[in-house]
């Protein structure tokens, strides 16, 4: 999970170099409501969470790289097995992206 | 009629290098068998393995550390977090190491153990090898995609 700000100047996704599951935890490690970046005021409901890297893509290709030593049938089943894992840890980041969007001060 | 291009690339691309994967296993099987014997009796995998848990966990933990988290804490975790990804991922390498050997080369690594115990083995240490490549490959990507991110500034708001 990333968490970012909307640029107040460029209007473009900036992330932060931070670690919460909620706003609450965020309050806590930045002990205040407000912060600023290059010059800007934000406040903690300006700071929204994404999901991080895909994945799916990267189990799927793990798994058929390790599969590949059980030849072709191999590839395929560990290619599925590892898509498989990686939707799991792509759902579990989903859950806390809601889980941190949803939390309030 | 004009069909959108917006595909999910990185999908795309892995499964086009799992079929080209597919396609070499199929045209040189021999050769593949004795690629993967050289470098599982190579004994480089497990040190590729330590050094990759160990670079990955350690950038995330030096780079995106919970603020609120103290040294004790982050010390502990990182060193905890080394020895358990790295401690699974050999394992598991070994075990699917004496599986291929004792399938396809005849080597006895595990004795009074049926094919289908031997399948399961295998399953089994797939799973937890691609899990900790997963999990330590997020960390890894967590830091290399976000080397732009930036750091805040707490603002008095008494």
């Amino acid at each position: 999970m990333k968490l970012y700000i909307i640029d107040k100047k460029t209007k473009n996704k900036t992330h932060l170099r931070l670690i919460a599951q909620s706003r609450q935890e965020l309050l806590r490690s930045l002990g205040s409501k407000a912060f600023t970046i290059d010059g800007h005021v934000y406040s903690l409901y300006d700071v929204k969470a994404e999901p991080s890297s895909d994945s799916a893509a990267v189990g799927g290709l793990l798994g058929g790289v390790v599969g590949a030593i059980g030849g072709v049938p191999g590839v395929i089943f560990g290619g599925l097995l590892g898509a498989a894992i990686g939707q799991s840890q792509a759902q579990k980041d989903q859950r806390d992206v809601e889980q941190f969007n949803g939390s309030l001060v | 009629m004009r069909y959108s291009l917006n595909m999910h690339w990185q999908r795309v691309t892995v499964v086009i290098l799992l079929f080209a994967l597919t396609i070499t296993l199929a045209l040189f099987r021999e050769e593949a068998k004795l690629a993967i014997k050289s470098s599982f009796e190579s004994g480089v995998i497990p040190i590729v393995i330590w050094i990759y848990v160990f670079v990955s966990v350690i950038s995330k933990n030096i780079f995106f550390t919970n603020q609120g988290s103290s040294q004790f804490e982050i010390y502990t975790e990182t060193i905890f977090s080394v020895a358990s990804y790295g401690l699974a991922g050999t394992t598991s390498i070994a075990l699917l190491q004496g599986v291929y050997l004792q399938n396809f080369y005849d080597k006895q690594f595990f004795f009074n153990f049926g094919s289908l115990d031997l399948a399961s083995i295998g399953l089994v240490s797939s799973y937890l090898l691609i899990y900790c490549g997963v999990v330590t490959t997020r960390m890894l990507a967590d830091v290399v995609f976000r080397v732009n991110a930036v750091d805040t500034e707490p603002r008095d708001t008494n």
